[in-house]
């Protein structure tokens, strides 16, 4: 009996097994292994190693988004390991955002296309230009189309000689947002000229909805006089948004009363001034037909707060106000831009310093067809510059134009986006990787980042494919049709123009066209700070036949009596400009998805009210429904979001975004829809 | 029947917190000698030189690190003295002009930067603020290296609790950045990873 006892029995093993657990946490060996593993991790073969040499530091530009902002890329070894923003860059900030930081890590993402793909398959360029020239060959009258997100760079020139080489070519522009507003005030006040915000005086500033400082062209310049307190910025829009944080006033809009806030306001501004302007007694008769107090009311704004924004901004001239809508959310209609173009009028910064002035440069998007204008079902082969993503485009806008059978192809660096959709993905150099321009449709400027890696063998830039499709179809593209010599073609014009200074120079001081081209591959920006001699007519709008109506429709088009039964929300979709292309730079990435800095793909926001209304809490699973459709999503419960409606994020990539889930209307916009929110 | 249960559980706490405590670091870390033994002590001393002599800093600041063989082959062109490591030095590594590799103990990972120039240059910190008495040995200790992660024993510290360390010891991040809070100065995350 005594002898049983002392033997090991299996209590006794599982006491032992059970000490040693109990005492595992106490021992250093989790966390020690914990940290060895994580740094085992980084030491991967196959994870790229930043070369070890010299230090080296290329002057460049940010050309993930539209503001254009001057860096200085640090290389170990001709390596890109690190951005900063370039100090004393003009007048910009000298800082730079997120996506900036890390976008020098781009090449290296995940989604990274090497090599072409055909059918969802690798394939080389000759393969992808067959498929694609045999697409062309069966266009018959339908067209040939190219879309580019950027129009104004060299690039954007070689697409429009394609265009016009290959039969039935037709080079597309999407809605230029940035203009839209600029755009409004030249057909208000019947002017022939490029128009340009004077960012370099403007003392206030009224951003409607336009993310200024978060991606719109001249974020730089404008984000650099707001760090020095040189211009105060007022945010009205639906959504807390980053440029609403970054203002010095936020003032939440009802959604999809951007209208009707800019017919309170200019109300009130009439009310003010009695200055003398063409079409004061017809805008008068448009605007006396919507009564101040009901404007403001559909707004969601208290009458006092928009008669004391009309003091400060009257205090604080030079002020302009911006539309153009948000990268997400899309344009603005045609009529809300005109209001917003009528309070311009009436804060009498038409035409002055600081306020909207002719510029001697020419339209951009001239030879251009505006994507909305394209008849539908009538485009037989898409090839969409998507290496450069510009604002969202929602994939039904693209889709309503194509034909039967029609056949997209992406130039992109990235399997992203647009890539499950199309037949081909043309692989292209990513940013660094390539000259990579900067020019945008809305500031007078140039900027070219210099290719600072060498390229993958299996990326092809557009021009080359375009130049292998051409002679696939025996088109004639002209000579030197390639993006070098067409960016020494820029370097030349700018030159033979004598305007504007390039890195503080004045053009005319660089001896050759080919020294201004130096300057500018080494990261100089060429500022067009030249005006037209045209002398700017402030008038207003409301004078010809219909716009009366056409104007007060479209203050209360997206009024509550629109709502469908049983949506009772707003949906808002709300994103960064960089996740129109597909990918955010890791570093981005990071704070978007592990700090919700910024709301990733998957996730919409309610306000606590809204939510506890329909009895849900954060963290929840959700359907998201709209008549276009529903998505599965995060719920996160966060008080910046207006009461009555919803926030969904666009995210990058493709899949769960809650851009699909907004209706393309027949004027090109998607501001809103009406959705519903139902545990999933 | 419950005392031979507990006596069993605390003999399993025990052998774990035994085979974590005081084994784990003998798993944990081999060991490898320098390929050459070094005095800091005889050249700190008798040479009286100081450690910007071989350790020195670029015209545009930046650390060179460990000097090249050209630096040593300039004193060291015949045997200085009657050492096996002196006569070492000129056979095997001076006379063939072949590179010493020697095995850096403050080695860091690829993704981290550090500016020697600013910290010793701007901020005024002496060396041994980091690397302790390593400028004044006689011999160079063998080289301890981390199994899983490849490291440098030095990066983690001597002890495996890391508890009363000096400030010379260990060169994790956390040392970096508790330096940085008493000193009150902010680097931010790219100010050294890159």
């Amino acid at each position: 009996m005594r002898g049983t006892s002392q033997m090991i029995k299996r209590r006794d093993l599982l006491m032992l097994g059970g000490g040693s657990i109990a005492a595992f946490p106490l021992t250093p060996i989790p966390y020690k292994l914990l940290d060895d593993i994580s740094i085992w991790t980084q030491n991967w073969p196959w994870i790229p190693v930043p070369k070890a040499g010299e230090m080296t530091v290329r002057n460049s530009v940010c050309t993930l988004c539209r503001g254009g902002c001057p860096i200085q890329v640090r290389c170990a070894g001709g390596w890109p390991i690190g951005v900063a923003p370039k100090p004393n860059g003009q007048d910009s900030a000298s800082s730079v955002c997120a996506l900036a930081f890390g976008s020098h890590q781009l090449p290296w993402h995940p989604a990274r296309l090497k090599s072409c793909l055909l059918d969802g398959k690798p394939a080389t360029a000759e393969a992808v230009s067959a498929a694609v020239a045999d697409a062309c060959r069966k266009a018959g009258e339908n067209s040939i189309a190219i879309l580019d997100e950027r129009p104004g760079r060299a690039m954007s020139s070689l697409y429009q000689r394609f265009a016009r080489a290959v039969k039935g070519g037709v080079y597309l522009t999407p809605p230029m947002q940035e203009r839209a507003t600029l755009e409004a005030v030249g057909a208000v006040c019947g002017s022939k000229s490029r128009l340009g915000f004077d960012w370099a005086k403007t003392a206030t500033v009224l951003s409607i909805g336009a993310p200024l400082l978060d991606g719109f062209p001249g974020a730089a310049q404008l984000a650099g006089r707001r760090a020095r307190g040189k211009v105060s910025l007022v945010h009205a829009g639906s959504s807390y948004s980053r440029q609403a944080q970054l203002a010095e006033r936020y003032l939440p809009l009802l959604p999809g009363s951007e209208g009707a806030f800019a017919i309170a306001l200019a109300s009130v501004l009439m009310e003010k001034s009695t200055a003398k302007i063409d079409g004061r007694v017809e805008f008068g008769s448009v605007i006396s037909r919507l009564p101040l107090e009901k404007a403001a009311a559909l707004t969601g704004l208290k009458l006092e707060t928009i008669r004391q924004l009309a003091s400060d901004l009257t205090a604080g001239a030079p002020a302009v106000a911006v539309g153009g809508g948000d990268y997400v959310s899309g344009p603005f209609e045609h009529e809300t831009e005109t209001l917003i173009a009528a309070v311009n009028v009436l804060l009498g910064s038409v035409g002055v310093e600081g306020g909207i002035r002719p510029s001697a440069g020419s339209d951009p998007r001239s030879g251009s067809t505006p994507l909305d204008q394209v008849p539908d079902h009538s485009v037989a082969v898409l090839i969409a510059d998507r290496s450069l993503a510009g604002f969202a485009i929602p994939w039904s806008l693209i889709d309503r134009k194509l034909a039967k059978d029609a056949v997209v192809v992406a130039l992109s660096s990235w399997n992203r986006d647009m890539a499950s959709k199309v037949r081909a993905v043309v692989a292209t150099p990513a940013p660094m990787e390539d000259w990579t321009e900067s020019a945008s449709a809305g500031h007078a400027g140039y900027l070219v980042a210099p290719a600072i890696l060498k390229r993958p063998e299996g990326t092809v830039r557009a021009d080359e494919f375009l130049a292998l499709l051409a002679g696939r179809l025996g088109a004639s593209l002209g000579d030197g049709f390639d993006l070098g010599s067409e960016l020494k073609s820029v370097a030349g014009a700018i030159h033979s123009a004598k305007r504007g200074t390039v890195a503080g120079k004045k053009t005319t001081e660089y001896a050759s066209a080919e020294d201004l081209w130096k300057a500018l591959a080494e990261g100089a920006e060429w500022t067009d700070t030249e005006v037209s001699a045209e002398i700017l007519k402030a008038r207003l709008p409301g004078s010809t036949p219909g716009e009366m109506d056409r104007l007060i429709a479209a203050v209360t088009s997206h009024a509550t009596a629109t709502r469908p039964p049983d949506y009772p929300l707003a949906l808002i979709a709300t994103g960064w400009i960089a996740e129109a292309s597909g990918v955010l730079p890791p570093l981005a990435g990071k704070l978007d998805k592990e700090s919700l800095l910024r709301r990733p793909a998957g996730r919409l926001a309610l306000h606590p009210s809204t939510a506890a209304s329909l009895g849900l809490a954060g963290g929840e699973q959700v359907q998201l429904e709209t008549l276009k459709g529903e998505r599965l999503m995060t719920l996160d419960v966060d008080d910046a979001v207006l009461p009555g409606s919803v926030e969904a994020a666009m995210g990058a990539g493709v899949g769960n975004s809650a851009l699909d889930l907004l209706e393309v209307g027949a004027d090109g916009t998607w501001r809103l829809a009406w959705a519903r929110v139902r545990r999933a | 029947m419950q005392m031979r249960a507990a006596i069993f559980f605390v003999t399993g706490m025990a052998v774990m917190l035994a085979g974590g405590w005081v084994g784990l670091p003998k798993v944990l870390y081999k060991q490898k000698q320098q390929p050459l033994q070094f005095s800091h002590k005889a050249h700190k001393v008798k040479a009286e030189m100081d450690c910007t002599a071989c350790h020195d800093f670029r015209e545009d600041a930046s650390f060179a690190g460990l000097p090249k063989l050209e630096s040593c082959a300039g004193c060291h062109a015949e045997p200085v003295g009657s050492t096996a490591a002196e006569k070492r030095l000129v056979e095997a590594y001076v006379k063939p002009e072949k590179e010493i590799d020697w095995l850096v103990y403050a080695k860091q990972p690829i993704n981290a930067r550090f500016s020697h120039a600013i910290h010793v240059k701007k901020a005024k910190l002496k060396c041994e603020r980091c690397h302790g008495n390593h400028g004044s040995t006689a011999t160079l200790r063998p080289y301890q290296y981390n199994v899983v992660s490849g490291y440098s024993r030095d990066i983690w510290g001597p002890t495996i609790s890391r508890l009363g360390r000096a400030s010379y010891q260990g060169m994790k991040m956390d040392d970096c950045i508790g330096c940085h809070r008493e000193q009150r100065v902010e680097a931010g995350c790219l100010g050294c990873h890159r």
